[in-house]
């Protein structure tokens, strides 16, 4: 339209606000952290003792949410299972990251043939879903978190070695970056002098989506049995454990399921949040 | 047109084939010795040499992955270890409900997230918007093994509307065998669906604020015909896009949710020729259920061509 | 066919709201053409769309809008879809984007046609087809079938002129239909455009910031400034002896001889002159005349109070206390 000097600016909006997504995915994170970590020192029972006595008591007739099968607390086990979830994640995220944006900046750095060669190994990893690589790494390690943390972390390669190369890209196209390669900076320098620095606000962004994500595939990994073994209590194995005993204990099915739909909920508002943080032109797009 | 179809045919191509290298190099020449993990260390080493050799194992490696590539473009995929029979039947047949059971999937999450995305976007910060935004926001959150298990104690257990699983085949009418997939698919769809819907919403938006959209009304069309005759077919790009990228996701689902429901597809299959330790079978199967995400991204492509004319130009 | 606008004004909401329209009037009877000329920013785009109900969420329009009688502000959404494309027909600038990249131009064109009247799909495109060959589009039974980026610039403003055309509307309101095309092609859209308007007896408004443009084709001139209008009157009369020291300066500004500044007291001023200063922003208007701050035959009353607009000669009016020294 011709009336661009006449254009309505953006509806007024209160400055410098919080998202509420961001506050409301940081309480819920915030919670869960705070969980695990006190699960390391207190739990109201041992969420690993075997009490035979107590096996599928219903909530308050025996621990505030019930026994399991083999008579532990539920609520204790859930605790514990929170600094498995947290812990498993964040390694996992920290793989994907760590290679996936060496493997993607360099890409934006070098370009061509190696640049292709990255991208394209970056789809065909992309083809195997997390459980499939899991199964893979399994046959040769056994189940157990290292098994885990691989087999997820490879998974989120990919992720981020796109992001990277794209948001490195941008950068490498600015003036300052074209300046300093003027001058007679190395690749390497500029690369972890100004590209990183400036593409890792999206990266902190994609980072917490992700770490949703990998609580989800790590749910679903001990599911099947092949993340961390028992005794170390995991919601996904709780929710296989339930299974067998859905009509006599129909809650134990709940209880776990609540724990990972919320953490997940939790980390995608936060990453949300931030990113309607960094970029409020966006807020009410998502 | 015929030119970038073949680049496209090209590049699937080689991306099953650097996908079946890395299934044949972590499955097979990483592990070790089939031989002492089936039969354990301490057997004696003529046995392990003539299950070895029963196995085909003891010749080159170059020599074992073109014969099971060479074999797997006849039909031959080899002899299950653990039930002795030819794993392409055994692959046939799950593969018989898995890829029903896929499809319908997508089917459901696609027709929900293209409706509730559109209307989102129609009625933008309203009532309905909210609600829609929330429900995504619970189905991505939500784990699909979980709103399994959550179906089975609703319908099976609770209201005993459907049986909690097995499987009588296509063979004994296809009803019968669709009413089986329905929560599976069900399950399967709910968090797709959630993702779906949050890209249509924001590209429907996107689209919205186009100049064509003005020209659409500007003849007198009302905002509901604009919407959805002008606006969604325009927006269906990305949304096209993202479910290609969430074949991974689907893939992955349905090992889960066949475990669930104790349905004997790939998924099933998969983990138990992992518990078997049946390499055969397992090779073959992940690198089926690879090469679905793999074809699933070349669909999208075509697809791509199918939807936006302006690609077909491009040489 | 009658349309008459009475003290339009069009604000934008918010705390407080600003104002992008104001004290907006004309009349504009059967077969007329009025040309609206203003700078980027004078709010004429805006205009047009309140016309017809398409003002950008969080504008509105208050004020009278007569088409044959009828208030177009007063009507419902459902009435209004009625009027738009069957009555009213628009033009717009940027033929890149008004059209629909994933439907066929000959699907475009015969929509209107199936959206306002009875008739079938292959009657709509039997039509349609007719309209595209009216537009002198070359070879139109092949490009029938197009897609839009398979054509030309001008080629899509062809389109866009068939798509507004096909309802058979009595107004046609072009809103910098030439603006975004080649040099070439300009004159030619034009062309089309006023054999086209003649042969139905259309009226048109002609909106463009292009005074050479607006001379070969409007019959009535109305200037417009900052969100309102400054002078109003026969295309003639406005171009060669302009009561507003602001279309003086426009005028001035053109590259061009033969106009205005051949007679009057400026013959000297052959020589670009432009206007210093630039259009002020909507929530940055001066009081009284907003013009004052760039105008070269301001006085002290011309601050303190917005001029009002009154009918200096007959048919000619202009919003300026100065206009007399003009005559």
């Amino acid at each position: 339209m011709s009336e661009q000097a006449a254009a309505p600016p953006l509806a007024p909006r209160a400055a410098r606000r919080w998202p509420s997504t961001l506050v409301t995915g940081g309480a819920i994170t915030g919670a869960f952290i705070l969980i695990a970590l006190l699960s390391r020192i207190w739990t109201p029972e041992s969420p690993t003792r075997i009490h035979m006595a107590l096996r599928l008591k219903p909530p308050l007739a025996a621990g505030l949410l019930g026994t399991d099968p083999f008579g532990r607390d539920v609520l204790s086990m859930l605790m514990a299972g929170t600094w498995t979830s947290l812990t498993t994640a964040l390694l996992s995220v920290l793989l994907g990251l760590l290679v996936g944006v060496a493997l993607g900046s360099c890409a934006a750095a070098l370009r061509g043939r190696f640049e292709e060669v990255a991208m394209r190994g970056a789809d065909v990893i992309f083809a195997f879903p997390a459980i499939i690589t899991a199964i893979m790494v399994t046959n040769i390690f056994g189940p157990g978190q290292a098994t885990a943390v691989t087999a997820i972390g490879i998974f989120i390669i990919p992720v981020f070695a796109r992001l990277a190369r794209a948001s490195a890209l941008q950068i490498w196209a600015r003036d300052f970056c074209l300046a300093a390669q003027g001058a007679g900076k190395g690749r390497l320098r500029i690369t972890i002098e100004h590209v990183i620095p400036n593409i890792a606000g999206g990266l902190l962004v994609q980072a917490t989506i992700q770490l949703a994500l990998a609580i989800l595939i790590e749910a679903g990994l001990s599911y099947l049995g092949l993340g961390l073994p028992p005794p170390t209590p995991s919601w996904g194995r709780m929710l296989n454990d339930a299974q067998t005993f859905l009509d006599t204990a129909p809650w134990l099915a709940v209880a776990p399921g609540v724990a990972i739909a919320l953490a997940v909920l939790g980390f995608n508002l936060l990453g949300d949040g931030l990113r309607d943080l960094f970029d409020p032109r966006r807020e009410g797009r998502r | 047109m015929l030119r970038l179809l073949l680049g496209r045919l090209g590049s699937f191509i080689v991306t099953l084939l650097a996908a079946s290298i890395i299934v044949f190099v972590v499955l097979d020449i990483l592990p070790g010795d089939p031989a002492a993990i089936l039969l354990g260390t301490s057997a004696r080493p003529d046995t392990l040499a003539a299950l070895r050799h029963q196995l085909g194992i003891d010749r080159p490696l170059i020599l074992q992955y073109l014969e099971w590539i060479g074999g797997a473009l006849t039909g031959d995929l080899g002899t299950s270890i653990t039930y002795g029979v030819p794993v392409s039947g055994l692959i046939a047949d799950r593969l018989a409900l898995t890829l029903p059971l896929a499809v319908l999937a997508v089917v459901i999450s696609t027709a929900l997230a293209l409706f509730l995305g559109v209307m989102a976007a129609a009625f933008r910060d309203r009532g309905i918007d909210r609600a829609v935004r929330g429900f995504a926001q619970l189905g991505i959150a939500v784990p699909d093994f979980w709103i399994g298990l959550l179906l089975i104690l609703l319908f099976s257990t609770t209201l005993n509307w459907f049986s909690a699983g097995g499987w009588s085949g296509w063979g004994n009418g296809p009803g019968r065998a669709l009413t089986a997939l329905i929560l599976p698919a069900i399950a399967l769809a709910l968090p797709q669906a959630g993702v779906l819907t949050r890209v249509t919403r924001s590209a429907v938006l996107d689209v919205l604020e186009e100049d064509f959209i003005r020209t659409a009304r500007a003849k007198g069309l009302d905002r509901r015909t604009a919407l959805w005759r002008h606006a969604l077919p325009n927006a269906l790009l990305p949304v096209i896009t993202i479910l290609g990228l969430q074949f991974s996701f689907l893939v992955a689902g349905a090992v889960l949710v066949e475990n669930v429901f104790s349905l004997p597809g790939l998924g099933r299959l998969a983990y138990l020729a992992l518990a078997q330790r049946d390499l055969i079978v397992l090779r073959n199967v992940v690198m089926l259920l690879a090469a679905l995400v793999i074809l699933a991204n070349f669909i999208v492509d075509l697809l791509y061509l199918l939807v936006d004319p302006r690609l077909r130009a491009k040489a | 066919m009658s349309l008459e606008l009475e003290s339009v004004f069009v604000h934008l909401e918010g705390e407080p709201p600003l104002p992008l329209i104001a004290d907006m009037g004309f009349r504009l009877e059967d077969g007329g053409t009025l040309g609206i000329v203003g700078e980027s920013g004078s709010g004429k785009s805006l205009l047009a769309l309140a016309t017809i109900g398409l003002l950008p969420g969080g504008m509105r329009a208050a004020g009278r809008i007569l088409l044959d009688g009828r208030d177009l502000l007063a009507l419902p959404e459902s009435e209004l879809c009625h009027i738009r494309g069957a009555r009213i027909g628009m033009i717009f600038q940027e033929p890149m984007t008004t059209l629909n990249p994933v439907m066929r131009i000959g699907d475009q064109i015969a929509e209107g046609l199936l959206w306002h009247r009875e008739i079938g799909a292959a009657a709509a495109r039997a039509e349609a087809l007719r309209l595209l060959d009216r537009v002198r589009m070359p070879d139109a039974a092949r490009r029938f079938a197009f897609y839009p980026h398979e054509l030309s610039g001008g080629q899509r403003q062809r389109v866009g002129i068939a798509i507004a055309l096909a309802p058979g509307p009595k107004l046609l309101i072009a809103d910098e239909p030439t603006t975004a095309l080649d040099v070439t092609v300009q004159s030619e859209i034009l062309d089309l455009l006023a054999e086209l308007v003649a042969d139905s007896a259309m009226s048109l408004i002609l909106i463009s910031h292009d005074l050479g443009i607006i001379a070969g084709m409007a019959e009535r001139t109305l200037v417009m400034y900052a969100g309102t209008r400054f002078e109003e009157g026969p295309t003639e009369t406005v171009l060669r002896h302009p009561l507003n020291p602001y279309t003086r300066g426009l005028l001035l500004a053109m590259p061009q001889r033969g106009l205005a500044a051949a007679d009057g007291p400026d013959r000297r001023a052959r020589r670009l002159a432009s206007i210093p200063g630039s259009v002020p922003q909507a929530r940055q208007l001066p009081p009284g005349c907003r013009f004052a701050d760039r105008c070269a035959m301001i006085v002290p009353s011309c601050r303190p109070v917005e001029p009002a607009w009154r009918e200096l000669t007959p048919g000619h009016s202009v919003r300026c206390i100065r206009a007399e020294a003009l005559l």
